[in-house]
């Protein structure tokens, strides 16, 4: 009785420590964003970044990027992902199978940073790809691949353990049987992918190789000289402007809300799988 | 590990037991019958086999729900059924035999013929036997106690066909049909020897 | 020869090299019955079961030597998807497509091996294949709804429509009871009871007493290898190995 009093003491402060820094940093974000996203309307969503000294403006050239960089770098990281995945479940046991599931595990932990600097080497300085969307998209996708990868292997395997031999017994054909695998174990992968685009919706060191610190231009050409939300905050916030630091809480709670909404509709796609 | 199923089953063989007993007591009673026994009590002997024989009956048919037995656990609770059926009758035969008797007015030893004593001597004899084999689940024994009905079934027609000529008046007729009852009593001998066989090899 | 849908014979199988079936020899299954196998866990039903429509082979590693004809004629040379076609297969747990609608589950063989093109000869057969594995009423009204609604026994009841929706001539079971409630158990007995006058049925069965309930044949594995088989009245009263006697009377 006693031991179990004290383990519930126990989880009870800890269950507080772990909320303390969660709510105190919700709290300033909120105190801090939400004015700013008020006082700007819908304009904040959509507007240039202002100068300085020069009102509230907006951060719709970044958010823009930032969705535009999400989208390619999902493109890229998407097939690719599903695809060694696929081969990693299918070919378990393997020795190549074991070469991949080793290289996504190291990625994961690989600093961002210097994936940052090599798409700047390789992709912007060798390939001359420059300083854009498409660059910072590459630099991304790498790491957002390792993300949807494990959990679609995860995935994947249970639903191969659950339906390969289903499929084959039903008389179907190979492509059918592996189509039917993903089928049935695509919540899971886009749960995955869910947790990807979050995951890289607040990168900010791979930007900061491989995008501008420009802000106010819009996307002309896939190649125009853009970058994401995450930089704009990182170089507002460093400002000795009131107003950019204005822009940067409202970006940062903007920033923060998206990656909740993507983090939540990843559970809820992993709970539907139930 | 005792199987739950064997439980039961050594409480079904006490009853056996206590079955052969009591019918094996009933031959007995028959050869001091008007002496020191009466037809009553071998009456009561026989209502209480019958009471036994519904008690296994019961068992068995508990036995059966509960443990769904297979093989050879199957065939001995069929048999177990059908033997306490057999000693029953025996008990209920010895009684018809008093029965006979006392209705004749006469006790055994009065007017009873070397054939008839013989044979009934054969006849506790072979249900000693059976009982041993049914204990046992002993093959052998039970083919000799096949056998050995065989003896009884053609001494009884001997006796028939030699009572049909000779003119004895009440004590004839009653060795008839105590010879008559004995060789029914060493049919169902035989009966348990088959279903002994049955339990051991799975067929007849 | 017609008569025996499998005819098995000096079959060995080894996965990973451990020697899993060892020398099964004249075990032929008659046409039209419920054939029960049984047998202790790990003494190679499953992995039986499997090889008779060469699922084993999708397997690593897996050498099997010795003759299986289905039909007089060698498995291993009839084209394995043909084959799985014929012989369907349900397995322990309920496993329908849980993505997909109740009818969808039964429908998806026939849509993607591309057997019917046409909806309505689909709705036809997908309405065949739910009467004829005793769900339809069950289930006429919610075709559209997933099939995690159901419960277990339905569950288990739709996948062996779907395998219906085939027409198979052997369906293949392995243990498919055994994680079902006793009512939904009943009526999947019952069902197998009703199928057999137009299939083959094989089933791995996990208690003697329901393959004494249902089939019409039996065969003891045991260790990997075939005790005995033969007509179920005579294996469950007179078993002829001391080992059966022991497994149906619960010795082992
Ligand atoms: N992939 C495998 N690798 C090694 N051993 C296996 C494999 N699959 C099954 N076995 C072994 O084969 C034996 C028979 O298994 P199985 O056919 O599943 O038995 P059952 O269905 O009778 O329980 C077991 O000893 C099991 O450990
Ligand atoms: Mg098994």
């Amino acid at each position: 009785m006693v031991k179990d009093k004290l383990i519930f003491f126990l989880a009870f402060i800890s269950t507080i420590f772990l909320f303390l820094p969660f709510t105190w940093l919700l709290s300033v974000l909120l105190i801090k964003g939400a004015p700013v996203i008020f006082k700007g309307g819908l304009e904040f969503l959509t507007g240039i970044p202002p100068l300085p000294g020069d009102g509230l403006g907006g951060i719709g050239t970044v958010l823009e990027g930032s969705i535009f960089m999400a989208i390619i770098a999902s493109l890229i990281s998407i097939p690719i992902s599903i695809l060694t995945a696929l081969y990693i479940v299918m070919y378990e046991g393997g020795l190549f199978a074991k070469i991949l599931r080793f290289l996504v595990d190291s990625l994961v932990e690989f600093p961002t940073i210097i994936i940052g600097i090599s798409v700047f080497i390789i992709f912007v300085q060798n390939l001359k790809l420059g300083l854009n969307g498409i660059s910072g998209a590459i630099a991304l996708s790498i790491i957002m691949i390792p993300y949807t990868t494990i959990q679609a292997i995860e995935n994947l395997r249970q639903s191969k353990d659950e339906y390969l031999e289903v499929g084959y017994s039903l008389g179907l054909t190979d492509s059918n049987v592996i189509k039917l695998i993903l089928s049935e174990g695509r919540e899971g992968v886009i749960t995955g992918i869910l947790i990807g685009i979050a995951k890289i919706f607040g990168e900010t060191a791979p930007l900061l190789f491989t995008t501008v610190t420009s802000f106010n231009i819009f996307l002309r050409t896939l190649t125009s000289p853009i970058t994401g939300v995450p930089s704009l905050i990182f170089n507002f916030a460093f400002s000795p402007y009131n107003n950019w630091l204005d822009v940067a809480w409202g970006a940062a709670l903007i920033l923060a809300l998206t990656v909740t909404i993507l983090f939540t509709l990843a559970r809820i796609f992993t709970r539907r799988k139930l | 590990m005792v199987r739950l199923i064997d439980l039961a089953f050594q409480k079904l063989e006490l009853i056996l037991n206590e079955m052969s007993e009591e019918a094996l007591k009933s031959l007995d009673m028959l050869a001091y019958f008007k002496k020191h026994h009466t037809a009553k009590e071998l009456k009561e002997i026989s209502d209480k086999l019958r009471k036994l024989k519904e008690e296994a009956g019961e068992l068995i048919l508990e036995i059966l729900v509960r443990y769904q037995p297979m093989a050879t656990d199957l065939r001995f609770a069929k048999s177990a059924m059908e033997i306490s059926y057999d000693l029953y009758r025996i008990s209920r035969y010895s009684y018809d035999i008093a029965l006979a008797l006392d209705e004749a007015n006469l006790s055994l030893d009065e007017c009873i013929d070397a054939d008839v004593q013989n044979n009934i001597e054969k006849v506790k004899s072979m249900l000693n036997l059976t009982i041993k084999a049914m204990l046992e689940r002993n093959k052998d024994l039970a083919i000799e106690i096949k056998n050995m009905d065989q003896v009884i079934d053609k001494a009884y027609k001997e006796y028939f066909y030699k009572a049909l000529v000779y003119k004895g008046g009440k004590c004839s007729i009653a060795n008839l049909l105590i010879m008559r009852y004995l060789e029914r009593i060493a049919d169902h001998c035989a009966y348990i020897a088959d279903e002994i066989l049955f339990v051991i090899k799975g067929s007849k | 020869m017609e008569n025996y849908v499998f005819e098995i014979d000096h079959l060995n199988v080894w996965i990973e090299n451990k020697h899993i079936l060892k020398d099964i020899c004249n075990l032929k299954i008659p046409k039209n019955t419920i054939f029960a196998i049984m047998g202790p866990s790990g003494s190679g039903k499953s992995t039986f079961l499997k090889l008779l429509n060469r699922l084993l082979e999708l397997k690593k590693n897996v050498k099997i030597e010795g003759e299986i004809k289905f039909y007089g004629q060698d498995i291993f040379k009839i084209d394995p998807i043909r084959l799985r076609r014929r012989v369907g297969i349900v397995f322990q747990q309920p496993n329908p497509f849980y993505h997909m609608s109740i009818f969808d589950n039964v429908a998806y063989a026939l849509k993607a091996n591309g057997l019917i093109k046409n909806k309505a000869d689909l709705i036809n057969a997908v309405t065949e294949a739910l009467i004829r594995a005793n769900l339809y009423d069950e289930v006429k009204d919610r075709l559209n709804k997933p099939a995690s609604v159901l419960s277990g026994g339905q569950q288990q009841r739709l996948v062996i429509a779907r395998a219906l929706a085939l027409k198979p001539e052997v369906l293949l079971l392995d243990e498919p009871t055994s994680q079902i409630d006793v009512v939904g158990a009943r009526k999947i007995e019952e069902l197998l009871i009703s199928l057999k006058e137009q299939i083959t049925i094989i089933l791995v069965s996990h208690t003697p007493q329901q393959a004494a309930r249902i089939s019409d044949y039996v065969a003891l594995f045991y260790d990997g290898r075939l005790v005995e088989w033969g007509q179920s009245e005579n294996i469950f009263t007179y078993p002829k190995n001391e080992l059966t006697e022991k497994y149906v009377a619960g010795r082992i």
